[in-house]
C-alpha cells in the first residue's frame, strides 16, 4: 500500500515500524519446478534517486541521518559518493535550518552511477552498497514499484496510556515572585491554598492504580513553592512508598524548589528519603537577582547561596540538578554554566523563558541566536569529555544525545497528556503542571478518575500529523512542534506548532547531531554509561 | 399381508414376531447425529439418517471452529471468536453451559487442538499465547495445557514446536498426540515430549519431508485420524501425495503412498478400516489394503470435511459452501443435498456417540 | 554484521541491521522449504497461494467465496478483507454464507471518509 510521502506520522518508540522495502522481494514462485526467482543484479532497475535525509561530514568521516525514523548511520566513502553523486548539482548540502533537506532530487539511471564510480570500485561493491543504502531508506530505486519506508496511518496511542509521572501542586502559592514565572507567582492566579493531605493520597493512588505495567512511578513535588507544604511532603512519601510496596511497584520522588526553604532538618529529610532536588538558579548574584526576586522585588539568590551550598553538601543519595532559566539580559550561558558548576551541582540545565512576544522578559531574537552560539560551545566541550569518558552534566546535551541514541518518532513533544499529568491543589487533573488551575485543561481529577472523552479528544488534536507546518521539516520526530505550553503562551493555541523556534531548534539539533556522531565514533560506552541510565 | 392364525399358540407366535421385528426396525432407526459449526456462531446438529438438520445451536463468540464431543454424548467443546473461547454447549439444553476462559490477565490465547479424556473431566488443549503489552505483542512458545472442566483452571503440561494444530489422547489416555510439522507424542506422566515420528523434517536426507495439514479431525468411525501428505522423492524429484494414518488408539502411524498429487484437505477412513475417502475438489475413494486409488470424482465446489456412517455406506461431506453432502460409498453417486443455514467455514465434522440428544 | 559499507551509529540504526539480518535468514529458509510441492494449503500456517501448483487457479478452493470464512478467519489468505482479529470482528456477521448472502457483507471505509 503506497502512502503520501509527505504524511508522516506516530510510530511506537520501542519497536521497529518502519520496514523498508528490500531488495527483490517478489514472492518466490510455489511452482516446484521454477528455481526460485533470484535478483542480484540491478542493472535492470532504471535508476536512484534520494530518500528523505541529512548528510553530514566531521572531518573526514562522513553520516547520514533518516529524519523518517531517526536513525544514525555511519558510511564508508563509496556509501557517501553514492549519495552526493544523487544530489541535484545547484543544492549542495542544505542547512540545517532548512526544513527540507532534499528539496529537489534528480533520478540517476544505475547505468550512470555504476561507471562514474568504477575506476576508483569494483562493480560488486558498488552494487552493494547502493542495496544497502536503499535497505535503510537513503535512496529509492525508480522504475520499479517501491514503497520506501512505510508511514503507518495516524492513530492514537493505545488506550488506557498508563501513568508513568505526577506532578502534585502541593503548594498553591509562593514566598519569592520571580517576574517571569508561568504560574504567575505562584497561584495560578487562584486563591492561594496548600492540597491537602487526602488529596496528595488520592493522587498517589490514582497514579498507582493507573499505571498499568509500569514498574516505577515518579512523583514530582511542584508548586509554587513546594517546600511550603513539608508537612504533606513527609506524610505523603511513607505513604506513597506503602501504597507502592503493596502495589509491587516503586515510587521515585522529585521537587523543583527556590531553595529559599533548605534547612538542614529539611535537606537531611530529603537525602533520607531519597528525593531528587531541581534547583530553580538561574547564575551568579548579577543574573539571579534580576528576575528571582521576592515579592518585594529584592534578589533571593544571597538568601540561597548558602543553603544551595549545604544542600549540595549533604544530599549525597539522588543528582541535583540546577534549573536555570534564559530570560532578556540573562544570556551568558557559559558563565552561569561555570558558576553552577563550581558551586557543586552534578548538572546544569538552561531553558529559554516561555514568554508572550511583548513580555519584559522575553529574549529578542539576537539574544536567542547568542544563547545558541554559547550552546555550541559548551557542547563542543561536552564532547571533548565525553570521549574520556567523562561527564560535563550539560543538561542540554545529555537531553538530544539520549533522544537521537534511542532513535526517538515521537507523535507529540512530550508526555502531557499521555504518561505524564498535573494535579493542582485541589486534585484535578490537568495536562501538565504548567497547566495547573486552568479550567480549560483540565481533564477529570483524582477522585473522578481520567476524562478519558478530553485525554482522546486532545490527543487527537495534538499528534503530530495534524501540524501541516512540521510535516517536512526534518526533525519532526524529534521536535514534534514543542511544547503545548510554550505554543499557547507565544500563539495562544495550544496545537499550534513553534515556528518562532524553527531555526534555533533545527540548529541546536544539528548540534546534537554532530555531537552524537562525534562520540559515538571513538568511545560508543559513554552512551551506555551516562546516556541510557536517563530513559527517554 | 398376514393370514389369519389358525391358532391361539400361532397367533402369540405371530404377536411376538411382530414385536420383535418392530423393535428390530426401532433400533435400525436409532439416528447417527453429527455436529458441525456454521458462520456466524452456530453449531448444527445433522441427523445422518434421516438426512436432515436436527437443531441449530447458537455459540456464544463468532466463528466455531474445532468441536469435540464428549464420550457420553451430552456435550461439545467448542472454539470460537478466533479459537480463543472454549464453549461448553449443552446437548440436552440445546444451549451453551458455560465460556472457559482460559487466557490469564493480559494474554491472548490461540487454540488449536482440543480433546477431551473419556469421563469428560479433563481436557486437553494446545495454545499459543501471545501477551500483549502497552506497544508491543511477545509471543510465548506454544504449550499443551490440561484443563479441569468443572474448575475451568488450566496448568500447563509442556512446549511444543511451532506448527501444532491438533491433538489426540491414546487409548491408555497415557500419551498426548499432538499433530503439527511432526508428530510429537507427550507422555502425560513425564510431562514431557518423550518421543516424535518425524514428518516435515526426516532425519534420514534420502527421505523426502511429508507435508501434512491436521486440521481436520474426523476419526470417530475407525480411530484412524488420516491426513493427506504431499512430498518431493528426493531421489526422483516427482511430487508425490499418500495419506499419513495415525491410529489413535494406539498412537502408532502408517503411511499409504498413492502416486501423482491431487489436492486434499482431509480423508476419511471407514469403520472396517479398508478405505478410506478424501475431499478437497475431487473426492478420492482409497483402497487402504492394497494402497491404491479406486476412484476420483469431481466436486462441484471444495469440501473440507468428511464423515462417514456406522455402516460405512454413507459418507458426509461438508466445509466452505453451505452445504452437506451424501455420498453413497460404493458408487459414488451423490444421494442428497442438504442446505445449511452458514457457511461451515474450517471447522469438524464429528460424529456424535450414541445415545447423544436421545 | 551483515552490511560492509553502511554502520549503525544509534539503536535505531541497529534494529536495521538485526531486520536486514532477519529478513536475509527467512529468505534463506523459505527457499529451502518450498522444496516440497505446496498444494493447497498444506504449507502449515502460511498465508495460502494465489495460484494453484499448475500457475492456474482451478486448484484452488472453488468457488472462491465458498472459501472466505475459511480462509481469512484464520489468517491464512493474503486477501484484501478487513482485519478481523483487531478492528472489524464482526463485518461479516450478517453474511451467513458468502456464496449466497455476499450482499450483506459489511464495507469498512477508512475514518473521516
Amino acid at each position: 500500500m503506497s502512502q503520501s510521502p509527505s504524511i508522516q506520522s506516530f510510530v511506537p518508540l520501542s519497536r521497529l515500524l518502519a520496514t523498508p522495502a528490500t531488495l527483490g522481494e517478489f514472492p518466490t514462485s510455489p511452482h516446484t519446478s521454477f528455481a526460485p526467482v533470484v535478483f542480484g543484479d540491478l542493472t535492470d532497475r532504471p535508476g536512484a534517486e534520494l530518500s528523505e535525509i541529512r548528510q553530514f561530514r566531521i572531518g573526514g568521516k562522513s553520516y547520514v541521518f533518516v529524519p523518517a525514523v531517526t536513525a544514525i548511520f555511519g558510511l564508508d566513502e563509496l556509501g557517501s559518493e553514492i549519495l552526493e553523486l544523487l544530489r541535484p548539482p545547484q543544492a549542495q548540502s542544505a542547512s540545517a535550518t532548512e526544513a527540507v533537506q532534499t528539496p529537489a532530487t534528480r533520478h540517476v539511471p544505475l547505468a550512470e552511477i555504476i561507471p562514474a564510480l568504477q575506476p576508483r570500485h569494483h562493480r560488486s561493491d558498488i552494487v552493494a552498497a547502493i542495496k544497502e543504502l536503499r535497505g535503510i531508506g537513503a535512496l529509492r530505486l525508480v522504475g520499479f514499484r517501491e514503497e520506501g519506508l512505510n508511514s503507518p496511518a495516524p492513530q492514537l496511542p493505545p488506550m488506557p496510556f498508563p501513568q508513568r509521572t505526577l506532578v502534585l501542586n502541593v503548594a498553591n502559592d509562593c514566598n519569592l515572585g520571580c517576574s517571569y514565572c508561568f504560574a504567575a507567582q505562584g497561584d495560578y492566579g487562584t486563591p492561594k491554598r496548600m492540597m491537602s493531605e487526602e488529596t496528595a493520597r488520592r493522587s498517589v493512588d490514582f497514579l498507582l492504580s493507573n499505571s498499568g505495567n509500569h514498574k516505577t512511578v515518579t512523583v514530582v513535588f511542584f508548586g509554587g513553592e513546594p517546600l511550603m507544604n513539608l508537612k504533606l511532603i513527609r506524610g505523603l512519601v511513607d505513604y506513597a512508598n506503602d501504597a507502592g510496596a503493596k502495589a509491587g511497584k516503586e515510587v521515585e520522588f522529585t521537587m523543583t524548589t527556590n531553595a529559599t526553604y533548605l534547612t538542614r532538618e529539611v535537606i537531611d529529610f530529603l537525602s533520607e528519603k531519597r528525593i531528587g532536588v531541581s534547583v530553580s538558579i538561574d547564575g551568579p548574584k548579577q543574573y539571579h537577582d534580576l528576575r528571582r526576586t521576592y515579592k518585594s522585588g529584592n534578589g533571593s539568590y544571597d538568601f540561597i547561596r548558602p543553603r544551595v551550598l549545604d544542600l549540595l553538601n549533604r544530599h549525597k543519595t539522588r543528582p541535583i540538578a540546577a534549573r536555570a532559566t534564559l530570560t532578556h539580559g540573562v544570556t551568558a550561558v557559559q558563565e552561569c554554566f561555570w558558576h553552577l558548576k563550581e558551586m557543586g551541582f552534578h548538572e546544569v540545565g538552561f531553558a529559554p523563558v516561555t514568554s508572550a512576544a511583548q513580555d519584559e522578559f522575553a529574549l529578542t531574537h539576537d539574544e536567542m541566536w547568542q544563547v545558541m552560539d554559547e550552546f555550541r560551545q559548551l557542547a563542543n566541550l561536552y564532547v571533548e569529555k565525553a570521549i574520556h569518558n567523562q561527564h560535563l552534566g550539560f543538561s542540554n546535551v545529555s537531553n538530544i544525545l539520549s533522544e537521537l541514541h534511542a532513535g526517538v518518532v515521537k507523535a507529540y513533544p512530550c508526555g502531557a497528556g499521555l504518561g505524564l499529568l498535573g494535579v493542582g491543589a485541589d486534585g484535578d487533573l490537568y495536562l501538565c503542571h504548567r497547566f495547573s488551575e486552568s479550567r480549560e485543561h483540565r481533564m477529570g481529577s483524582v477522585r473522578e478518575g481520567l476524562d478519558e472523552a478530553k485525554q482522546e479528544q486532545f490527543l487527537r488534536q495534538a499528534h503530530l500529523s495534524r501540524k501541516s507546518g512540521c510535516q517536512l521539516c526534518w526533525v519532526r520526530h524529534i521536535c514534534s512542534g514543542g511544547c503545548h505550553h510554550e505554543a499557547y503562551t507565544r500563539h495562544g493555541a495550544l496545537h499550534t506548532p513553534n515556528a518562532h523556534y524553527c531555526e534555533w531548534i533545527r540548529t541546536w539539533i544539528d548540534i546534537g547531531l554532530d555531537c552524537y556522531a562525534r562520540i559515538m565514533d571513538p568511545n560508543p560506552f559513554f552512551f551506555e554509561k551516562f546516556i541510557d541510565k536517563r530513559g527517554a | 399381508m398376514v393370514a389369519a392364525p389358525k391358532r391361539p399358540l400361532q397367533r402369540c407366535l405371530r404377536a411376538a414376531a411382530m414385536a420383535a421385528s418392530l423393535a428390530a426396525l426401532a433400533f435400525a432407526q436409532e439416528s447417527e447425529l453429527y455436529v458441525l459449526g456454521v458462520h456466524p456462531h452456530g453449531i448444527v446438529v445433522f441427523d445422518g439418517t434421516r438426512n436432515e438438520i436436527v437443531t441449530e445451536i447458537q455459540t456464544r463468540g463468532r466463528a466455531p471452529k474445532e468441536l469435540v464431543p464428549s464420550a457420553d454424548g451430552k456435550f461439545v467443546y467448542v472454539t470460537s471468536d478466533g479459537r480463543a473461547k472454549l464453549e461448553v454447549v449443552n446437548l440436552e439444553t440445546r444451549a451453551v453451559d458455560k465460556v472457559l476462559e482460559l487466557a490469564p490477565p493480559g494474554y491472548r490465547l490461540t487454540i488449536f487442538g482440543v480433546v477431551i479424556n473419556r469421563n469428560g473431566g479433563r481436557l486437553y488443549v494446545h495454545v499459543k499465547p501471545v501477551r500483549e503489552l502497552i506497544d508491543q505483542y511477545v509471543v510465548d512458545p506454544p504449550q499443551v495445557w490440561s484443563v479441569d472442566v468443572a474448575t475451568g483452571k488450566a496448568r500447563k503440561i509442556a512446549e511444543v514446536p511451532q506448527g501444532v494444530v491438533a491433538l489426540a489422547l491414546t487409548r491408555d489416555e497415557r500419551q498426548l498426540l499432538a499433530w503439527g510439522r511432526d508428530l510429537y507424542y507427550i507422555d502425560l506422566a513425564e510431562g514431557r515430549i518423550t518421543d516424535t515420528f518425524r514428518l516435515m523434517n526426516p532425519a534420514n536426507p534420502t527421505e523426502g519431508a511429508l507435508n501434512t495439514l491436521a486440521l481436520f479431525v474426523q476419526y470417530e468411525r475407525s480411530g484412524i485420524f488420516s491426513i493427506p501428505y504431499y512430498t518431493k522423492d528426493p531421489i526422483t524429484s516427482k511430487d508425490l501425495m499418500g495419506l499419513v494414518n495415525l491410529d489413535v488408539n494406539t498412537g502408532k502411524v502408517d503411511t499409504v503412498e498413492l502416486g501423482a498429487p491431487i489436492p486434499l484437505y482431509s480423508a476419511v477412513v471407514s469403520p472396517d478400516r479398508k478405505r478410506a475417502y478424501a475431499v478437497m475438489n475431487q473426492l478420492v475413494a482409497i483402497d487402504l489394503e492394497h494402497q491404491r486409488i479406486l476412484q476420483t470424482i469431481d466436486l462441484d465446489r471444495t469440501r473440507y470435511v468428511a464423515n462417514i456412517s456406522r455402516d460405512g455406506k454413507r459418507l458426509f461431506i461438508s466445509g466452505a459452501a453451505p452445504y452437506i453432502h451424501v455420498y453413497d460409498t460404493d458408487t459414488l453417486q451423490l444421494v442428497k443435498t442438504i442446505e445449511l443455514p452458514g457457511d461451515p467455514a474450517v471447522t469438524g465434522f464429528r460424529a456424535l456417540p450414541p445415545g447423544a440428544m436421545r | 554484521m551483515t552490511m560492509k559499507h553502511v554502520r549503525a551509529l544509534n539503536k535505531k540504526a541497529r534494529l536495521f541491521e538485526e531486520n536486514a539480518e532477519q529478513r536475509k535468514k527467512t529468505r534463506d529458509e523459505d527457499v529451502v522449504a518450498l522444496q516440497a510441492p505446496s498444494l493447497g494449503c498444506s504449507l502449515i500456517f502460511d498465508p495460502g497461494w494465489e495460484t494453484d501448483s499448475a500457475g492456474g487457479v482451478t486448484g484452488l478452493c472453488q468457488p472462491v467465496e465458498a472459501d472466505l470464512y475459511g480462509c481469512y478467519d484464520d489468517c491464512w489468505w493474503p486477501a484484501q478483507v478487513p482485519d478481523q482479529l483487531t478492528n472489524h470482528l464482526t463485518w461479516s456477521d450478517s453474511c451467513a454464507s458468502a456464496e449466497r448472502d455476499w450482499r450483506k457483507l459489511d464495507l469498512i471505509y477508512p475514518e473521516g471518509t
